[in-house]
């Protein structure tokens, strides 16, 4: 008898390891606004169609079908209404990933996946990926955006299953190097997705902090719901360096700066605090998820504990 | 100290360190600016996505961190540097001319600087300013010294005229012989070179430094002929120099001088016994006199070196075993030997000569350094004249003026005592002053004889050094002069006729001496009422009589109470005190209780607590009041051991304060008292007037004599050994006292004229008659000038007493007596003559207080200085001058000199916290210092002090910015989701945790 071949998995799927999968597996994502999608499903659509929702009722004209006459309203008004209902349509989500040269930061306390250190990039390639796998799974479209300073790549949101191993394979070849300019790509972006969608965006944003709220208020205006995984290492957050150093820009833009990193932690620390708090305060305005990631925990933990979160809070 | 450190090389700069090696240490200071380098240097390489948040802190950040590391490395720096240079010791020698105290810190500003070029190492335009500036800040010192060292322009060099005081030692060890040259010789010639090759314009004032410091030249000059003029007038020998005295005098002169900046060099052996380094009080006086100063002076000690190891030994004291000595028995004389050198000495013998009669003691044997021996010699002096007594040391040691040592006594011929009897029975033994008389003078067949009669009977063939005279109470009126007795003793008298009590109250108030020993004859109110000059001359009120237990059995026995004595004659140890015990005494039969009134000393008392003893002062003189009469009636005491004994002390206590101050051993730099008070009372028991001479305005000094009466006719001849025939006055002086009230006319008979005043009230102005009302019993000062221009010389004087008949003045109206100021007024000065063969001296005679005193120079030599007083005190001093008719004083000398002890550090350190004193080595030191150039000064203390001071700020600044630093180090930024989990959230998301897991 030949030999059997066996086949391992590609490459890409190492984004989404099992343990990841089966979090994944156990949650929905479900939108809060109203989705434009292009299948029926289970999101709301702002489109009234059939469905089992009553949305509203409206004056009969000729043409409509007369199935959706409400004979309860003619009995009593004596007028013809046609019934409105809500359309569940499927969702379609875009995930814009950061890959600039700051997401390639690694740090020493952040989680290890196979015994490797994950940098900001590689986490947030396994957030994408498992929220890939979550929507994919409830028939959602997802499609992905990669960019540094300009739009590198873009895959338009497409429900079926073969997207999720494009999406997966361009993620696994994506390199996170290039300077950071958020704001016009996001810009960009936002021009390109006419319809109401799920935006994610998964970044460290390190770049101006009015022009990013400016580029997140482009998608909110475009009617996208939002959703903001910032992910940023723990050595970011609190400067826990004790010796003389001179920091290096990995996007090799500012100047490198030799200082003792206890002399600035206090202030750097407030600058953190305040730009987090402010990045929070705006996303709340624009009534998307602020969802802070730590490299230190586990990425499905935190995706989990978010989509929890956001469930509950739904009911 | 000065230290004789440094190269000539060192010399240039003038500044030296003592451990230069040590200042290699300064080169420290590299190990911050290098640290601070590594640092950076090997600063962990970190690649950094968040240079947003690290940009936006250093904005702010910056100039704080900048500032922290810069005064961090400068602190570092300049700690390094100061610790280094304070342990390498840096001096500035004398002669430096650099002011130092500019120079360095600008050296330590450009460290400071230089460090913190590095911690701006990173700002160019920075690193550039703070190198130039720290150049420059050394260029300007190196110029500082360079001009001042090489170019004397002497920027902070102070110069100027001064005024300078110049103290010779010339005490005893100064006399020292080391090299063939004396001590005092070496510091003479150093002062002339100091007074040639000084600025003339500097002015000296020169001192003497002995036993009374002496301003040979009170005020500074610049007169260098009369400076060392004065100097060769110098010599040593003079005792122990004191030296705080000296530095006051010291400013004394210099407060003189017209010049503000003022010094005082001291040239001595630094003999430790002229110093009392510890004695805050003499150095606060000294530091007084300094303040008085426009500047206070430093002192400069320029040590003359004398050798390691002396050999020394003086005669340290003469002691006599009794205060009083009389002509009738010998006294005990202990010379006492000390070695005050460093090695043993073995004198050949002590040699005693006392009245020409010489004594010599051979078995001294060895003397280690320090010790001291007592000899014994015995002698007795004859009455008549003063003796001097001389110990001399016969041994081969380096100093001789301390090998002899001179005393002066005047045996006493006899103490007059007058004791007035309260209870003049028939028989001798019932009288209350038996007892006394007795132990006075014990022989009964001597009393018996002068108690013939009631009346005074002063006796002159007694044997005994106290003489006692008995007069009965009721007839003290007759007693003639009080002023002849040493003492008068109260015997149990009921009381005493009213004028005598008043002479009394005034003989004890011109220092006269009572003791009463009142019994159970004493009248309480008549001694209540005893009043002088309105205050009581009995020191306690005495009450009625009291019975002890001899007569009652209910009361116990009051006996003395040893330990309530404080009279000098109860507590003198081996004094009769001793013996006044309860085992050797049995009990007072009688006592008259005592009330002591406010102000006296109660000096003994009754085991009961009643004053026993109790004294008082009225006026000068002295009352002592017992509890109890000295008779067998009031107690056995008189049966007592102690009795004679106690009775002799107090007599010869109350007997020695008559004549206070009389002292023939002469202190130097004291005043010397005469004995005047000891020759008015001699005076007192004369019947003459005092006759002396006086040509023109002058009293002649050795012209007078004594006259029972005014009546001479010299005619033409002279009157008086060298008086002139012609051009003279006769001064008939004294004291008149008349028998009986009424109006004496007095008639004056003379050639060319006589005059005749009372009490200063002149009666008679030339010749004739005068009548004048005199009252009885009272001293009337006389005085009669006759004076004669030429041709005969005659005069007379008559009296007519009231009643009676003319006749020439008696005698017995008359007692001579020597008043301190006409003394002064007639003989302004007195010669005195020292036993070193030097020309006599003529001093100013001098009243105090009715006293007279003469201050003796400063510069006499050490032995016997003799003191030729005027012919009408020379006079009634008869018996107590010496055989020259001189008055002699002995001059004491210090035995302290005799240690040959010098100051040590400890004793120079004392004393630079008292003063600015400096010690110096060499004449060059001397001069830089009469030039205004600075002194040698160490300066690690300042600059340790800063160091620590510096270490200090450093370590609590770092401590502060770790604080600071480490207060956002526990911190954490808050990094989490701000969504609200609903209730359950928790469970539900660890059963998806478990399921996912599974």
């Amino acid at each position: 008898m030949p030999a059997q071949k066996t086949s391992s998995p590609p490459d890409y799927m190492r984004l989404l390891p099992d343990e990841h999968a089966r979090t994944a597996a156990r949650l929905e994502f479900l939108a809060r606004r109203f989705m434009e999608g292009g299948m029926s499903g289970r999101h709301r659509s702002p489109q009234k169609g059939f469905s089992t929702e009553f949305a509203a009722h409206r004056l009969y004209v000729p043409g409509d079908d007369l199935r959706a006459l409400d004979w309860r309203v003619y009995g009593r008004t004596d007028r013809y209404c046609i019934k409105e209902f809500t359309e569940e349509t499927n969702l379609r989500a875009t995930i814009l990933l950061d890959a600039s040269a700051s997401m390639r930061y690694t740090g020493t306390k952040a989680t290890s996946l196979d015994g490797q250190c994950l940098s900001k990039f590689d986490c947030a390639r396994h957030l994408a990926a498992m929220l890939t796998y979550l929507l994919i799974r409830q028939q959602d479209a997802v499609g992905l955006a990669t960019f540094d300073k300009s739009l590198r790549c873009y895959l338009p949101p497409r429900s079926h299953g073969a997207q999720m191993r494009r999406i997966l394979s361009q993620m696994s070849e994506t390199k996170p190097e290039g300077e950071s300019a958020l704001a016009p790509v996001l810009h960009e972006i936002a021009e390109r997705i006419p319809k109401r969608g799920l935006v994610i965006l998964i970044s460290d944003l390190f770049d101006d902090l009015d022009a990013i709220i400016q580029a997140l208020h482009h998608f909110h205006f475009n009617r996208n719901e939002l959703l903001v995984l910032h992910v940023m290492a723990d050595e970011e957050l609190n400067l826990p360096f004790s010796r003389f150093c001179e920091f290096r820009d990995m996007e090799g833009v500012a100047e490198p700066l030799a200082v003792n990193p206890t002399a600035l932690r206090a202030q750097y620390m407030e600058q953190v605090e305040l730009f987090i708090d402010t990045l929070n305060r705006e996303c709340g305005r624009m009534q998307a998820d602020y969802v802070p990631v730590n490299t230190r925990d586990d990425v499905s933990d935190t995706l989990a504990g978010y989509i929890m979160r956001r469930h509950r809070g739904k009911k | 100290m000065v230290c004789t450190h440094g190269t000539h090389f060192n010399q240039l700069y003038k500044m030296i360190f003592l451990n230069t090696f040590l200042l290699l240490g300064a080169a420290g200071i590299a190990i911050p600016i290098i640290i601070h380098i590594l640092n950076r240097k090997s600063a962990t390489l970190t690649e950094w996505a968040a240079m947003q948040f690290l940009r936006n802190s250093m904005v702010t950040r910056r100039r704080r961190i900048l500032l922290e590391e810069t005064l961090l490395l400068v602190a570092r720096c300049l700690l390094i540097t100061l610790f280094a240079v304070a342990l390498a010791r840096p001096f500035i020698v004398p002669g430096s001319s650099v002011s130092w105290f500019i120079v360095l810190p600008m050296l330590l500003v450009s460290i400071m600087i230089f460090g913190a070029t590095f911690a701006l190492w990173r700002y160019p335009v920075w690193r550039r300013r703070l190198f130039t500036t720290a150049a420059l800040l050394i260029c300007i010192a190196v110029t500082f010294v360079i001009l001042q060292e090489w170019f004397h322009f002497q920027i902070f060099g102070t110069k100027g005229r001064r005024d300078v005081a110049l103290i010779i030692d010339v005490s005893d060890s100064m006399s020292l012989r080391p090299d063939g040259q004396s001590l005092f010789e070496d510091a003479v010639q150093e002062v002339e070179h100091i007074l040639q090759r000084s600025d003339p314009s500097t002015a000296f004032s020169l001192i003497a430094g002995g036993w009374s410091p002496q301003a040979v030249v009170p005020s500074p000059i610049v007169d260098r002929e009369t400076l060392l003029t004065a100097l060769h007038s110098l010599k040593p020998g003079r005792g122990r120099m004191q030296g705080e005295d000296c530095l006051v005098t010291a400013a004394l002169s210099l407060a003189h001088g017209n010049n503000p900046s003022k010094q005082i060099i001291i040239f001595s052996d630094g003999q430790r016994a002229a110093w009392a380094p510890g004695d805050t009080a003499r150095w606060k006086v000294v530091r007084g006199m300094f303040d008085e100063l426009p500047s206070r002076p430093p002192v400069l000690h320029r040590r003359i070196k004398r050798p390691e190891t002396t050999r020394n030994g003086g005669i340290s004291a003469i002691a006599f075993s009794r205060d009083l000595i009389g002509a009738d028995r010998p006294v005990s004389i202990d010379v006492t030997l000390l070695n005050g050198g460093t090695e043993a000495l073995t004198p050949d013998a002590v040699i005693l000569t006392a009245s020409d009669t010489v004594y010599r003691d051979a078995g001294i044997g060895r003397l280690a350094p320090g010790e001291t021996r007592t000899l014994t010699f015995r002698h007795r002096f004859t009455a008549g004249q003063a003796h001097v007594v001389k110990a001399e040391l016969a041994v081969q040691d380096d100093i001789d003026t301390d090998n002899t040592a001179y005393r002066v006594i005047t045996p006493l011929d006899h103490i007059s005592v007058l004791v007035i009897d309260g209870h003049p029975a028939p028989r001798f033994m019932d009288r209350a002053s038996a007892y006394i008389a007795l132990a006075l003078a014990p022989d009964m067949t001597f009393h018996q004889r002068l108690l013939s009669g009631t009346s005074e009977q002063p006796a002159t063939d007694s044997p005994y050094l106290i003489l006692p005279t008995i007069v009965d109470a009721p007839a003290a009126d007759t007693i003639a002069d009080l002023q002849r007795y040493s003492l008068v003793i109260l015997a149990d008298a009921p009381r005493l006729p009213g004028r005598f009590a008043e002479r009394l109250g005034r003989y004890i108030e011109q220092g006269g001496s009572l003791l009463t020993a009142l019994g159970s004859r004493a009248e309480p109110n008549f001694y209540a009422s005893w009043r002088v000059a309105g205050k009581p001359v009995l020191p306690a009120k005495i009450g009625p009589l009291h019975l002890t237990q001899a007569s009652r059995q209910d009361r116990p026995v009051p006996s003395p109470a040893a330990d309530t004595f404080t009279h000098p004659v109860l507590t003198a140890p081996g004094g009769p005190g001793e013996h006044l015990d309860l085992t050797s005494f049995a009990a007072f039969r009688e006592l008259i209780p005592l009330q002591p009134l406010a102000d006296v000393r109660v000096e003994g008392r009754l085991d009961t607590g009643d004053p026993m003893l109790v004294t008082h002062t009225v006026g000068r003189g002295e009352v002592t009041q017992l509890a109890f009469a000295l008779d067998k009636q009031a107690g056995n005491l008189v049966e007592q051991r102690a009795f004679v004994p106690l009775l002799h002390q107090l007599v010869v206590h109350l007997a020695a304060i008559q004549d206070e101050g009389f002292n023939q051993l002469m202190v130097p730099g004291a005043g010397l008292y005469l004995p005047l008070a000891t020759a008015n009372r001699k005076a007192a028991a004369l019947n003459n007037l005092m006759l002396s001479f006086r040509i023109g305005k002058t009293f002649h000094e050795h012209a007078a004599l004594l006259q029972k009466t005014l009546n001479v006719n010299w005619r033409s001849g002279r009157p008086y050994r060298d008086v002139p025939k012609n051009y003279f006055s006769a001064v008939w002086t004294g004291l008149l006292r008349v028998p009986d009230d009424g109006i004496y006319t007095f008639e004056v008979d003379a050639d060319d004229r006589m005059s005749l005043s009372l009490d200063g009230d002149m009666i008679i102005e030339s010749k004739g008659v005068a009548e004048i009302k005199l009252e009885q019993n009272r001293d009337y000062r006389f005085m009669a000038v006759l004076d004669e221009e030429w041709g005969q010389a005659k005069a007379s004087l008559k009296v007519t007493p009231p009643g009676g008949e003319a006749m020439l003045l008696p005698n017995a109206w008359c007692h001579p007596v020597l008043k301190a100021s006409d003394l002064a007024d007639q003989y302004p000065t007195v010669k005195i003559t020292t036993s070193a063969g030097e020309p006599s001296l003529r001093v100013p005679l001098r009243t105090e207080g009715g006293r007279l005193s003469i201050t003796p120079p400063a510069n006499l030599e050490a032995g016997i200085t003799k003191v030729d007083l005027p012919a009408p005190f020379a006079i009634l001093m008869e018996g107590m001058l010496d055989k020259d008719g001189t008055l002699p004083y002995a001059l004491w000398t210090d035995p302290q000199e005799i240690m040959l002890a010098v100051l040590d550090k400890a004793d120079t350190k004392a004393m630079s916290e008292q003063v600015a004193w400096r010690e110096t080595d060499s004449q060059e030191q001397l001069l830089n210092a009469l030039a205004g150039q600075k002194f040698g000064q160490e300066l690690w203390f300042p600059l340790a002090t800063l160091a620590f001071l510096l270490a200090v700020a450093e370590i609590a600044l770092t401590r502060w910015i770790s604080r600071q630093r480490r207060v956002g180090a526990e911190a954490e930024v808050t990094f989490e989701s701000r969504l609200k989990p609903a209730a359950g959230f928790s469970e539900q998301f660890d059963k998806l945790r478990t399921q996912r897991n599974e």
